[in-house]
């Protein structure tokens, strides 16, 4: 199931159709609930021996709204410091201009071949299909990307992609799509991306990687990995291009100790990810490998637009841990997918609507039962609950009919709860209505407006009298 | 986009004023000295990642041991001065170990390192607190030796062991940072499939970390 690899911008999200979808497949929702079972027993088991975690949750938290606050500053200081190591720096005002920049570099080093490791901000901007188009061969090396990649659906969850799928999916994937034997061990599948891949990683031109966070003061970029690809990828090809969302600056290298400590843990619960690098500029005179050239594209996409904005500016504090997917009970049931961006769960419910451009984003922060649990886990301390409501008053504000119905229903009910014989009559002529859709002792389906409500919902039998024209009410 | 119009859309939104100093960051407490070596072997006891603790002496045949045990013919070890000084390249050789020579060019590290058996380099630093190495690029210890291999076997200096990762930094800080570093806590893994654990991906399947007392150079 999933959607295929579309085009984001011209997107159209469907959240509630989205979730129908996920939830009429069984193997599907327990492969998913497994995995975020998982994630979370593995979090909060690592957490329990870490007396300091509070600690570093307030560290992060400030650092990244210290960095965000002065963002302009630490910008420039990063510019200065790329260009001081011999990188190059592009600024893209949104996808269309990232996409550009890319084609652009790709088309000036004559690139054929393409490997890129694990990047949400690639996602957003839609840069695959771009690519493709161009006659270019893309590889997405990650195995969870990879997998996704063969079976031309979306990541499911941004930290693991491929997730939802059983080993004995992945198997026949692999058999149809890799030439390798049908083996449902994940070992021997593992093996067989190992192979496939490696070839491509010594034959590719150019190596496209995201950033998960930028150090001004050095004009060093960070990845996080556990598989080696992310390291393949900016060590092999002749050209790196690193492409990052403008808020992942932080000031100092000092700044990385606690988001090292935090990102980790709050992805899958390890202490640490098996590999962080660290990569300043392209390979120095005299080094036998590394990249020639080193671009890192600096993007906005809509990211200025939340940053003046004081209500809702701390979401572009997140730092894609993933940790609010893993312990949402919508997004364990609806799945990435339906959220129709790569930002989905709670974060991406607000990220989504907030970068615009898809259609029917505006739905995403109804898809919450605003229960709390993203906000306790956040590293960086997200209000995500705050933000959700803020998106959901926004978005009653910007319908012209939903104030409408809002406001003469609060007409129509302050008129009756003014008056106990309007009250009483009312109440009579509801029950009279009700009991033309009873079936049984309940009412299953009412006419709109109200059919939204028991479409998911049974709503009981009124009862023959109201409780204050009884004896116990009176 | 031109940078000084990115930066003035930023700058709009932020209000540009110009930053105080940025939050101070906490270390965590740290133990004594022999607490701390022994936290860092305890975390490197996993199938795929393994420490050893030797004197200078032992070193090499730390080495050689691991490379016989598993039958491993064709060795890359990088140049840094530190391997020679613990007699590495010579007890290589004495083993019968085919030496891969240094590869100087992209070329080569494409053909020769892609067909090494094991990879061995000196990391710059070890990290107790998180069980992490630290690798830098230079002429002399190319990316690849630690990556391509299946068997990565690093060697650190006792002094070079530091507590916390707030101590990393600010000695990473302290220097001129090198084009490539890379901080390495376990073996090339995965959990992409089904959260099944698997190493070896792309990378070493298997890594040794040998702490060396009483070594110079």
């Amino acid at each position: 199931m999933g959607p295929e690899r579309a085009h984001h911008e011209a997107g159209q999200i469907d959240f509630l159709d989205g979730a129908r979808r996920a939830l009429a497949d069984p193997a599907f929702q327990a492969n998913l609930q497994r995995a975020v079972h998982t994630f979370r027993q593995n979090r909060t088991r690592a957490l329990a021996t870490l007396p300091e975690w509070e600690a570093w949750r307030e560290q992060a938290r400030a650092i990244k709204a210290h960095a965000l606050a002065h963002l302009d500053h630490y910008l420039e200081m990063l510019d200065r410091s790329v260009r001081g190591a011999g990188g190059q720096v592009h600024w893209a005002a949104d996808a269309e201009e990232a996409r550009r920049i890319i084609l652009d570099l790709a088309g000036r080093h004559g690139v054929r071949r393409i490997v890129k490791s694990k990047s949400s901000t690639t996602s957003e901007i839609a840069l695959n299909p771009a690519l493709e188009e161009a006659g270019i061969e893309v590889t997405e090396t990650d195995l969870g990307e990879f997998i996704m990649q063969l079976a031309d659906e979306e990541p499911v969850h941004f930290v693991a992609p491929a997730i939802h799928k059983s080993p004995e999916q992945v198997a026949t994937l692999f058999a149809d799509r890799l030439t390798t034997p049908r083996t449902a061990d994940p070992q021997a599948l593992t093996q067989a991306a190992r192979l496939h891949l490696r070839e491509t990683f010594l034959r590719a031109e150019m190596g496209i990687s995201g950033v998960n966070f930028a150090v001004a003061e050095s004009g060093t970029i960070v990845l996080f990995e556990n598989e080696g690809n992310a390291r393949m990828v900016t060590t092999l090809p002749r050209v790196h291009v690193a492409v990052m969302g403008m808020e992942k600056v932080v000031p100092r290298l000092a700044d990385l100790a606690v988001m090292l400590r935090v990102l980790p843990l709050s992805a899958t619960g390890s202490r640490m990810a098996e590999y962080v690098s660290l990569i300043t500029g392209p390979r120095r005179s005299g080094e036998a490998d590394g990249p020639d050239e080193f671009h890192l594209v600096i993007l906005d996409n809509g990211r200025s637009r939340i940053l003046g904005d004081p209500e809702v500016r701390e979401a572009l504090q997140c730092i894609r841990c993933g940790a609010c997917l893993n312990v949402c009970p919508v997004y364990e049931r609806a799945g990435g997918h339906a959220y129709g961006s790569i930002y989905s769960g709670p974060i991406g419910a607000v990220l989504t609507p907030l970068l615009g451009g898809a259609s029917g984003a505006g739905e995403l922060p109804f898809a919450s039962t605003l229960c709390g649990a993203c906000a306790e886990v956040c590293p960086v301390k997200i209000d995500i609950p705050r933000l959700l409501l803020v998106m959901r008053r926004r978005a009653v504000e910007g319908s012209r009919a939903a104030a409408w119905m809002e406001r003469v229903g609060m007409r129509i009910y302050a008129l009756a709860a003014t008056s106990e014989r309007r009250w009483a009559w009312g109440g009579r002529a509801l029950r009279a209505a009700l009991r033309l859709f009873v079936r049984g002792a309940t009412v299953p389906r009412l006419p709109f407006p109200f059919a939204a409500w028991t479409r998911y919902r049974t709503f009981p039998a009124p009862p023959p009298e109201a409780f204050r024209d009884t004896d116990h009410g009176a | 986009m031109e940078r000084e119009v990115f930066l003035a859309r930023v700058r709009a939104a932020t209000g540009g004023r110009p930053p105080e100093s940025p939050p101070h960051v906490q270390s965590p407490p740290t133990h004594d000295r022999v607490a701390l070596l022994r936290d860092l072997a305890d975390r490197w006891r996993r199938p795929h990642a393994v420490s050893h603790h030797v004197d200078a002496a032992q070193a090499a045949r730390t080495v050689t041991e691991i490379l016989r045990e598993r039958n491993l013919r064709r060795i890359a070890p990088s140049a840094h001065p530190l391997l020679a000084a613990l007699g590495i390249p010579e007890a290589l050789r004495e083993m019968g170990a085919a030496i891969i020579p240094l590869p100087t060019t992209s070329d080569e590290v494409r053909t020769d390192l892609a067909g090494a058996d094991a990879g061995i380099t000196v990391a710059a630093y070890a990290v107790a607190e998180t069980a992490t190495l630290v690798e830098r690029a230079t002429p002399i210890q190319p990316r690849a030796v630690s990556l391509l291999p299946p068997v990565h076997i690093a060697l650190v200096r006792e002094e070079d062991v530091v507590a916390t990762l707030d101590d990393l930094f600010a000695a990473l800080a302290r220097e001129p940072v090198e084009s490539g570093i890379v901080l390495i806590s376990g073996p090339s893994g995965t959990a992409d499939i089904a959260l099944q654990h698997v190493v070896g991906v792309h990378g070493p399947r298997e890594i040794h970390l040998i702490v060396v007392d009483g070594a110079s150079g």
